[in-house]
């Protein structure tokens, strides 16, 4: 916990511009995520979204722009920016149990056994550290994915369509499961998705991307409290913003 | 056939000609002979094939320069390296033990440059943001991420290898199931011969079986 404490600020980036060849998929994107918020990202598929989390990630470069988190400039990867992304990122020669020791043994933490023990609590595969991936349903597995990196609490998460190759069930249990992990263990988190109601449920501020290029078209509040979960789906506020906001991508 | 089979296993020496390689009872001598001159080469060649292969996997440049050499070189034949392997390494076992080498060594390399390049960019990626270091990524996620592509090299190089221990045994060999072999053409007599390629048969599945064996353990995530 020390570790956060010195560690948290704001997750911005300026004026990003990314082309691969002559695709141009970013075009200028000004974003903030304040400390622990979650800042839901929307768009229509293939507008890069994807593109923009591997920048933040630090996984690629920009053309030009910047990513900061605090008073850092983001350089490369590292264990304070992990992504997850849709479908595996588990070793899968690997035990979930080995999986989770990763990123604790990588860092030095003094006690990895410990951390994983938690978070198998914590995640609700308290029973399967000795299971390979490729044994635990999807939904087990994005779990472990998302504990996997946790493991190294992480002052940042960001998550690539995290839940989207769930079923719809599935996915309404994670967003349920997430919200509580988060309460308990708050983090910065820019999650990137097409599910409207994903970003809703989630997001503490929605931002709306356009098509390729892709620039920001709003940025607006979530005006939902911290107890959401498969109840808000029915309520009249809910359902009117998830038409409007829906609306607004298809138009855009 | 079974009578020469019998001979050869269980038979008692002393009936061969002097200046002929013996057959009679010799099969534990010849066998222990042939399978020594595979296992040792073939040490060699993962000991040298399996890190080139990494390094032509892992760097482009490294695979620009190599990757043409590599692909010439295993398309010489194996008998064709055999003339150059007598003038490097006389008559001898340091000829033949080359010879297996060259023929177990290609496929290793391939196989492990081919799944090294293969391994998914999305693990490569997680470890990094695990925060593992750069120079600890062959050892941690490259070879056992690719270990299922190696060992299918492996598998192909024993094989090919054990292939190739016939042809160092043309290199003036006395012990050998190879050598035997050639010494009863000389004498005419094929049931010796025939022996001889059930016996390389026979050696080569059990080396392919045990390989898969000790392998078994570390490639089962593979299967789904």
């Amino acid at each position: 916990m020390s570790l956060r404490a010195t560690s948290s600020g704001t997750l911005s980036v300026h004026g990003l511009h990314k082309s691969y060849g002559a695709v141009h998929v970013l075009d200028g994107i000004d974003l903030a995520a304040a400390a622990d918020e979650v800042l839901a990202v929307l768009g229509p598929s293939g507008c890069g979204k994807s593109t923009l989390l591997r920048l933040v990630a630090g996984l690629e470069a920009p053309d030009a722009g910047r990513v900061t988190f605090g008073d850092q400039v983001v350089a490369g990867p590292s264990p304070r920016r992990p992504m997850v992304v849709q479908g595996a990122t588990l070793f899968p020669w690997l035990s979930l149990h080995d999986n989770l020791a990763w990123g604790p043994k990588a860092t030095g933490h003094p006690d990895p056994s410990a951390v994983v023990v938690d978070l198998l609590e914590a995640t609700g595969l308290a029973g399967f550290a000795d299971t390979r991936p490729g044994q635990l349903s999807g939904g087990m597995r994005q779990r472990a994915a998302i504990a996997q990196v946790l493991a190294n609490r992480p002052p940042v998460l960001l998550l690539d369509e995290p839940f989207g190759a769930l079923d719809a069930q599935t996915r309404l249990r994670m967003h349920e499961w997430l919200r509580g992990l988060l309460g308990e263990r708050p983090a910065t988190v820019v999650l990137v998705t097409h599910d409207v109601e994903e970003a809703l449920l989630l997001g503490d501020r929605l931002a709306l991307l356009s098509p390729r290029p892709c620039r920001v078209l709003d940025v607006l509040d979530v005006p939902f409290g911290a107890e959401r979960g498969r109840a808000t789906l029915s309520d009249p506020a809910f359902v009117a913003l998830k038409a409007d906001v829906l609306e607004r991508v298809l138009s855009s | 056939m079974a009578e020469a089979g019998w001979d050869f296993f269980f038979g008692q020496g002393g009936a061969s000609l002097p200046g002929v390689v013996r057959f009679d009872g010799a099969a534990g001598r010849h066998i222990a002979a042939s399978v020594s001159r595979w296992l040792s080469a073939f040490g060699l060649a993962v000991g040298i094939g399996v890190p080139l292969g990494l390094a032509l996997g892992l760097s482009r440049r490294g695979a620009d320069l190599l990757d043409p050499l590599v692909q010439g070189l295993r398309s010489i034949p194996i008998t064709a390296w055999l003339p150059i392997s007598l003038v490097w390494f006389g008559l001898g076992e340091g000829a033949a033990r080359y010879l297996v080498f060259i023929g177990a060594v290609f496929p290793i390399v391939i196989a492990t440059a081919d799944s090294a390049a293969r391994v998914p960019r999305h693990l490569v990626d997680a470890a990094l943001m695990l925060g593992t270091p750069v120079r600890a990524l062959a050892r941690r996620v490259y070879v056992p991420a690719a270990l299922p592509g190696i060992v299918t090299g492996l598998r192909l190089g024993l094989t090919l290898g054990w292939m190739s221990v016939i042809v160092g045994e043309l290199a003036g060999q006395q012990s050998g199931v190879g050598a035997m072999m050639f010494a009863a053409r000389a004498v005419g007599r094929l049931d010796h011969i025939i022996v001889g390629m059930a016996t390389f048969a026979v050696i080569g599945l059990i080396g392919d079986v045990a390989l898969r064996a000790a392998s078994r353990r570390f490639v089962a995530w593979s299967d789904g």
